[in-house]
């Protein structure tokens, strides 16, 4: 057999060679002074390339690049979706309620029986107050969604599945009683 | 073991998809040291290394959906590490080779043993060979130098380097087995 090469002495040393290949080089090496020398210096090599030091990392790190990554933009779950998506709209038809001064959609249903002029008049004053209260309630809305995900994404992260269901269930309750009540005054209002 | 260990990224990486941001910072803590000690060794500034090094973490967070969980989470850190390192140096005008261009060295020496060969690892005491070692690195081709390091100081496997690179598993050997020779001539130069 002639001598290694120094590709197949880094194959022997890694073990990356096949089982009759390598018991040719033992039998080899066995006769061959310059190649165990060659193997060894390379073995020396190797353990001490496989020893280099690490490289010192700044102890804060990871706090850095925390700092630089702003908080992914992970897809609303659908129940949440739809629960935001219902809130705003008990919200924004509250907020209608309020400003036709408690007459509510009779006064917009009456509003029909009047003279086709009156109405477009009135359809437009009733337009230019529809829009300045969308988009007042617009941005009201998204102030109020960012903050509740905010809360919600910092509860996931707080507390167990378990606190987190029974927190959710609380708030949605309080909600729905809060919306009651609120109906109730106004029809209340309606009949005096 | 190592099984283990993916699973355990590919968790983090789930609750991070999920605004976990705590568990990301886990995987920052856990890979900070290796993807400093390659992009360290590669640009051999220390301000410059620290930057690249946060780089790769802020661009992997970023693209963190684009990442296919069939892979290992470090293969795709690294391929990402090397694609800033070969941005750096395009940047500098320093050689930097494509994924796929053949390198020199390839088609170069031959890694025949010559009679007499001096042995010059046995001359030095293991700290000073180290530090030898760690000069040679500076002076090796890109190539070489790159596949050296995840090799030696960062452990990966072959298989993984030919994945990182997209270069055949005997190209990716063949520079190991030249960047070790190369080493072991320009220690023989300077002894």
């Amino acid at each position: 057999m002639r001598c290694l090469n120094a590709a197949e002495i880094y194959a022997y040393l890694e073990n990356d060679l096949l089982p009759e290949r390598r018991a040719d080089i033992d039998e080899h090496l066995d006769l061959c002074a310059k190649c165990r020398q060659a193997i060894e210096e390379r073995r020396h090599l190797t353990e001490a390339a496989l020893s280099l030091p690490n490289l010192e990392v700044p102890h804060d790190l990871a706090r850095r690049v925390m700092a630089k990554i702003s908080s992914p933009a992970p897809s609303l779950p659908v129940w949440l979706t739809a629960f935001i998506v219902g809130l705003s709209s008990l919200g924004l038809l509250s907020f209608l309620l309020i400003l036709s001064g408690g007459k509510g959609a009779i006064t917009i249903l009456a509003g029909f029986n009047h003279a086709v002029l009156v109405y477009l008049k009135n359809s437009i004053v009733w337009l230019a107050k529809a829009m300045t209260l969308l988009t007042s309630a617009w941005k009201a809305i998204q102030t109020l969604a960012l903050a509740f995900f905010k809360g919600i994404s910092l509860l996931t992260t707080l507390t167990s599945p378990g606190v987190q269901a029974l927190i959710l269930t609380m708030t949605l309750a309080a909600l729905i009683s809060l919306y009651l009540a609120f109906k109730k005054i106004l029809l209340q209002g309606e009949k005096t | 073991m190592s099984s283990m260990n993916e699973e355990q990224d590919k968790e983090l990486i789930r609750r991070t998809l999920q605004g976990e941001t705590k568990a990301f910072e886990i995987l920052v803590r856990k890979y900070q040291q290796s993807i400093m000690n390659y992009i360290g060794r590669m640009v051999r500034e220390r301000e410059t290394a620290i930057d690249f090094t946060q780089d790769v973490f802020v661009r992997a967070y970023s693209s963190l959906r684009s990442f296919d969980p069939t892979h290992k989470f470090t293969t795709w850190l690294f391929r990402i590490a090397s694609n800033l390192v070969i941005d750096h140096w395009r940047k500098k005008k320093i050689q930097a080779l494509s994924l796929s261009e053949p390198a020199d060295e390839d088609r170069g020496p031959a890694l025949d043993i010559p009679d007499n060969e001096p042995s010059v690892a046995r001359k030095f005491e293991l700290a000073e060979l180290r530090r030898r070692i760690e000069k040679a690195l500076e002076r090796l081709p890109t190539s070489q130098r790159e596949l050296f390091i995840w090799r030696h100081v960062n452990g990966l496997s072959y298989e993984e380097m030919a994945e990182i690179k997209s270069l055949p598993l005997g190209t990716v050997k063949n520079r190991v087995y030249q960047a070790k020779e190369t080493i072991r001539r320009l220690l023989e130069e300077s002894s």
